[in-house]
Order: structure tokens, then sequence, then C-alpha cells
């Protein structure tokens, strides 16, 4: 099996992106010069640790970040439209139908109050002009799709009724009703059971490869990222310290970082663990140099001296490591 | 002798009438359960959440009273103990708990949160102070850490002050659920090589609750595989992957997403459907029948038994 099967049309791009919150205690850099493109029927994983600044890249995307939080710079377009020089009203009517976001708890993500038919018939009609019947039709049908058996009563059901991973994928079936062509996940699955994880990982897969969408999936987990990801971007202390095709990056990790979040992760069949020592840093006044420097067992005297940037390691694999750019990465092709 | 013997453990926990006054059945929730556990030994606990795997914990740290069977400890019946036997019982026993921060006191600092169980069983002040300091170092706490509240503290700090206080008393068994699920990737591994390197250097014995397929087998020396309340498999957890013969087993294997990406594919072809069903009203025959992808027309009727596989490794499905 070779790579992805996607057209080199960028759906989503992300320049410079740089998001801040302004608190009491100080600045806090969540997110610092973020960079990615997503082409049509691409999947990018974006990982990290909680803090990392994931989520908040995935809320400035959509417009949802509110004061003290600010986006300071940066450029985001879906296509060939700049989100962040949108009218509010404009945003609103795009968000939902062109790009839609899947959150990491269902359960507060649904109206305990209104049954779940509800709730989707009024999604459609927010953005589409028919008849309630004609919405219950869609709906009917995106429950069926997202491989919910029942739902007839699935759609007479409040949240409250369904298990987790149920109210997963109604959220997923909402998200797809108006057929986005980017869907922003934020750890989908990571409440859910390995044995659920998997059915509704299968069915967004599936999905994504029938409508040709594309996918920011954000997860801590290494392994979902490795069974879903084309390409990998890997967050540490609020910026994108290395970003690579899924092979590259598992087989040839440039960072310090990766290569020893992939040596700490627990694996079957196998009973030795190599964890990172220390914590990452606060992004409270972040000093200047490598974030990840007092963790890294390689640093040079330059590390301290300011953050480096991501540079080309082999071809679209990029690291913002001083040590990579100057090793020779053994068995790296270059085409 | 077996450090810790459990026998046909049941809990049932039942249920009030609904406002509709119809009466509910009772939730099995441990369904007659038996397991051993020897000195120095990692019993792992794997299940999907609500299989009952919490409460078998609680039941044997005697946090919860069992409905029915028999806990023997160091060849002692325990299950019906009370007061002050239970109390002095208790030392023999102690549990870390999944969520960091609701198992310490928010307005306590680091030094009386692992002293109080000492405290508890008279120990002199100068003693105390002197196994904390000793505590702080085992678990890889700082001095300084001995003066901060559990809110200074990062998540895996927390987990290290959690273990510390478990250990304060020197117990023969910990009851760890889920202690590495709510930390940080970078941090889970840190505190699961902890336990680890504790559990070698103290000859301490675990029973170690997770869903994590993966972190329970670099812990543990055996694993109990535990669906809607009873355990199905108990094998070695050394070539647990290639030898696991339940097919719950292999579905749970199956299910856990490989950090390779040159064996993608796989994870989009689940093996088991759906989701486990309500425990109040458990299936017929096997428990699994309804998800099973080998499900015959006995295991809709009739109860699997435990085979044994090989040496320290039992199954209970009809089609071994």
């Amino acid at each position: 099996m070779t790579g992805y099967i996607a057209s080199e049309k960028p759906a989503l791009t992300v320049n410079n992106l740089s998001t801040w919150f302004y608190t009491e205690n100080g600045t806090v850099r969540a997110a610092n010069s973020v960079n990615f493109t997503i082409n049509r029927g691409e999947t990018l994983g974006l990982v990290g640790e909680s803090g990392c600044g994931k989520s908040v890249t995935a809320r400035s995307i959509l417009g949802l970040i509110e004061p003290p939080g600010e986006i300071v710079r940066g450029e985001i377009r879906l296509g060939s439209t700049n989100l962040l020089h949108l009218e509010a009203s404009k945003l609103e009517k795009l968000r939902g139908r062109d790009i839609a976001m899947v959150f990491q708890d269902p359960l507060s993500s649904l109206n305990p109050v209104l049954n779940i038919g509800l709730q989707m018939v009024e999604t459609i009609q927010a953005h589409r002009k028919t008849n309630r019947k004609e919405a219950k039709r869609q709906a009917l049908l995106q429950l069926d799709r997202i491989g919910l058996p029942d739902p007839e009563r699935i759609m007479r059901s409040y949240s409250f009724e369904l298990s987790g991973g149920m109210c997963q994928r109604v959220m997923l079936a909402m998200a797809l009703l108006l057929e986005p062509e980017v869907l922003i996940v934020d750890e989908p699955t990571t409440a859910l059971d390995t044995t659920v994880q998997t059915q509704i990982l299968a069915e967004l897969k599936r999905l994504q490869r029938k409508m040709n969408m594309s996918l920011l999936l954000i997860t801590h987990d290494m392994g979902v990222v490795a069974q879903m990801a084309d390409k990998v971007a890997v967050m540490y202390a609020g910026s994108i310290i290395e970003t690579a095709p899924v092979r590259k990056l598992f087989d040839h990790p440039a960072h310090p970082y990766t290569r020893a979040l992939l040596r700490s992760i627990p694996r079957l069949g196998q009973n030795d663990l190599t964890p990172i020592e220390g914590q990452p840093p606060s992004l409270f006044n972040l000093p200047a140099g490598c974030p990840f420097l007092k963790r890294c067992p390689e640093t040079l005297s330059s590390c301290y001296d300011y953050m480096p940037s991501l540079e080309e390691v082999s071809p679209g694999h990029f690291s913002a490591c001083l040590t990579a750019h100057k090793v020779e990465l053994p068995g790296v092709s270059s085409q | 002798m077996s450090l810790l013997e459990v026998n046909n453990l049941v809990k049932h926990y039942t249920r009030r009438k609904s406002l509709s006054n119809k009466s509910r059945p009772a939730v099995h929730a441990v369904d007659g359960v038996s397991l051993t556990i020897d000195k120095g030994e990692v019993l792992g606990l794997v299940g999907e959440s609500g299989c009952g795997k919490s409460t078998l914990g609680r039941l044997i740290a005697r946090l919860e009273e069992k409905s029915n069977g028999e806990i023997y400890f160091r060849g002692k019946e325990i299950s019906s103990i009370k007061g002050g036997s239970l109390r002095l019982l208790r030392r023999n026993f102690q549990v870390i708990f999944q969520d960091t921060s609701s198992s310490l006191n928010p307005r306590w600092k680091t030094r009386p949160i692992i002293e109080e169980p000492m405290l508890n069983f008279g120990m002199e002040k100068s003693l105390r102070q002197n196994k904390c300091d000793e505590l702080l170092d085992l678990v890889g706490l700082d001095k300084s850490d001995a003066e901060k509240y559990p809110h200074e503290l990062s998540g895996g700090q927390r987990q290290r002050v959690n273990i510390a206080r478990a250990l304060a008393l020197e117990p023969a068994l910990l009851v760890c659920d889920e202690p590495v699920s709510s930390l940080d990737v970078s941090i889970r591994a840190q505190v699961l090589k902890l336990l680890q390197s504790l559990q070698q250097k103290l000859q301490l014995s675990y029973l170690f609750i997770s869903h994590d397929l993966a972190a329970v087998s670099t812990i543990a020396t055996r694993v109990a595989v535990m669906y809607l309340g009873q355990i199905v498999e108990v094998l070695p957890a050394a070539g647990l992957e290639k030898a696991a013969a339940h097919p719950y087993t292999r579905a749970l294997i199956e299910a856990v997403p490989m950090p390779d990406p040159h064996r993608a594919g796989a994870l989009l072809r689940p093996a088991v459907r759906g989701e486990p069903p309500d425990s109040s009203k458990p299936p017929p025959g096997c428990r699994f029948h309804p998800r099973c992808p080998l499900a015959e027309e006995r295991c809709r009727i009739e109860n699997p038994v435990y085979k044994k596989i090989e040496e320290q490794h039992y199954a209970a499905c009809h089609l071994l």
C-alpha cells in the first residue's frame, strides 16, 4: 500500500498563527507561529501533551477565541477565504457548512433538554432552506451512515439516555450533516473505550474517503495518529517542533522530543519504558531558547539563545532543532 | 499459599424503584469472580468501562461490602471482618486512584498528607518525619515539595504524593485503579516506571486496574480480563498478544491503536461491534455472545466454564 491519495490543493492553510492570552499573571503564549496546510482528502494529526496549544490552534481556526485570548497575528485560509478577515455573520454561515468541529466531551456538546432529532434538524435548518420533514429525513440518513443502529429511536432520545460512544457518533453525524470540506476533531475518542474507539475511527475514515474531506485530528495518542494520519505535526509548548509524512515521522523522528515521546509510550509485548524526565514548561513568559531544553538529552550551547525555526531535514520533513539540522539521517531517501 | 485469594466474589447493587413504581433489576457489578495474587506479583485487571473492575478492586480493599463470596488474605477470611480488626487489617491494603487531585486534601500540605496514615497508627513524630523524608525520596519528590499544597504540584507529582502516602504503612498489597490514566503521555511513563521499580525494590503486590492493555502488559506478571462482572481469561502478561485465546481478549488486543503507521489499516476493521450490554440484564449463556464474531448456538444457551490452556492460562469460552 502506498501513501495517501490526496490532491495537492490545500483545503486549509494556517500561516504564522499566534494566539496569546493576556491574563493577570502574565501573557500565555498558547500558540506561537503555527504553520501547516491540509490538502483535500488528507488527514493531519496534530499531537502533543495537554497545554501544548493544540486545542487553542483548533479554536483559533474556527474563530472561537474569546478574551483574554487574542489572535495576535497570522493567516487562516479555508480554500481561498481568509477566515481572520471575515465578518462575524459570514464566519457563522461558514462554520458547520464548510468547516466543522467535534469536541472531546460529547455529553457537554449536546443539549440535554432537547432530543437528538430536534438538535439535528435545527442544525440543518440553520444552514439550508428545507422543511422539517426533509431535514428529518437527512438527519436519519446521516445517523444511519455513521453506523448507529435504530436511528429512529436515537432521534427521539436525549443525550443522557445514550452511551458516551453513541453520543460521540451523534456529534460526528451532526458535524457531517452539511458535508464540510474540513473537519476538525479534538480528541474525539479519548474518553471512550478502545473497542468503541476503533469503531468510531473506522467510520470516520470511511466517511472521510467517501466525501474526500480534509481532517485535522487532534490527539495525544501516537497510536491513533499512526493509524489515521497522512501527515503529523508535533506540538510542544505552543510551537510545532516537527512535521512530516506519517511514516517518516515514526521511522526517522528528527526532533529529540518526538524521539523521546515515541520511546515513552507503552507498547504491547514490550516491557521496557523510557520516560521523558521533567515536565513541560509553563507557558507564562516562556524564556528564550528551545522550550524542550530542560528535558533534552542532546543540548548545544546555542539552544539557550533562541527558539530554532522549522528547517527541512529531508523532503517534506521539518524539524525545529539545532542538532537535527546537522545530522545526516540514516535511511531517509531524498527523492 | 497466595497472598490474596478471592473466591466466587459477588456484588449486586439493588436499585430503588423507578418513579413509575416499576422495580428494577439489580446491577451485577461483580458476578462470581475468583482470583489469586501471590507475594511480589502484579495482577493486571483489564476490561471496558462498566465491566466491574473498579468495584472488584474496592471489594478487595474492603471499601465496599460484598454481597457474597470470600476473600482470603494470608489464608485468613477477611470479607466480614469489622471494627477495630478491620482497621488493623487496612494497613495491609492501600489504594491509588485515578483522580490525582480529589484523592488529596486541598487544604493540607504534602507532609501531613503523607504522615497521616502513620499518625493513625500511632507512630512517633520523629519517626514519622524520617519516614516521610524517606518516602519523598523514594517516589522522586523534592524535599521542598513537602511544604507545598496539592494545587502547587503537577498531576504527575500529585500521583507521586498518593503513592508515597500509600506506601507509608508498608502495605503488602496496592490496589492501583487507573493510576496513570489521567496523566499526560510523557508523565505516564514516568509514573509507570516508578510503580514498576517500587514493586521490584519493595517486593510489593499490585492489583493493577486499567483499561489500557498496553500499559498493563508492561507492568503486570499476569493479566485478568473482565467482561460484564466476570473474568473471562487469565494469562501471563509476557507474550499476551500472541497467547490470548478468548475472543474478547483478542478483540481488546486488536483495538489497541498500534503506534506503527506501517500497520495502519488493521484498526479500520474492528473485531467487535457495539458496546457491552446493560449489566442489570446480562445475556444468557456466554455473556460476550451478542458481540462475539465466533458465537455459535450453544454460546447463547450454556455458560462456558474455565479451561486450562497452558500453565497459569485459563479461559472461559466454548470454542477453546
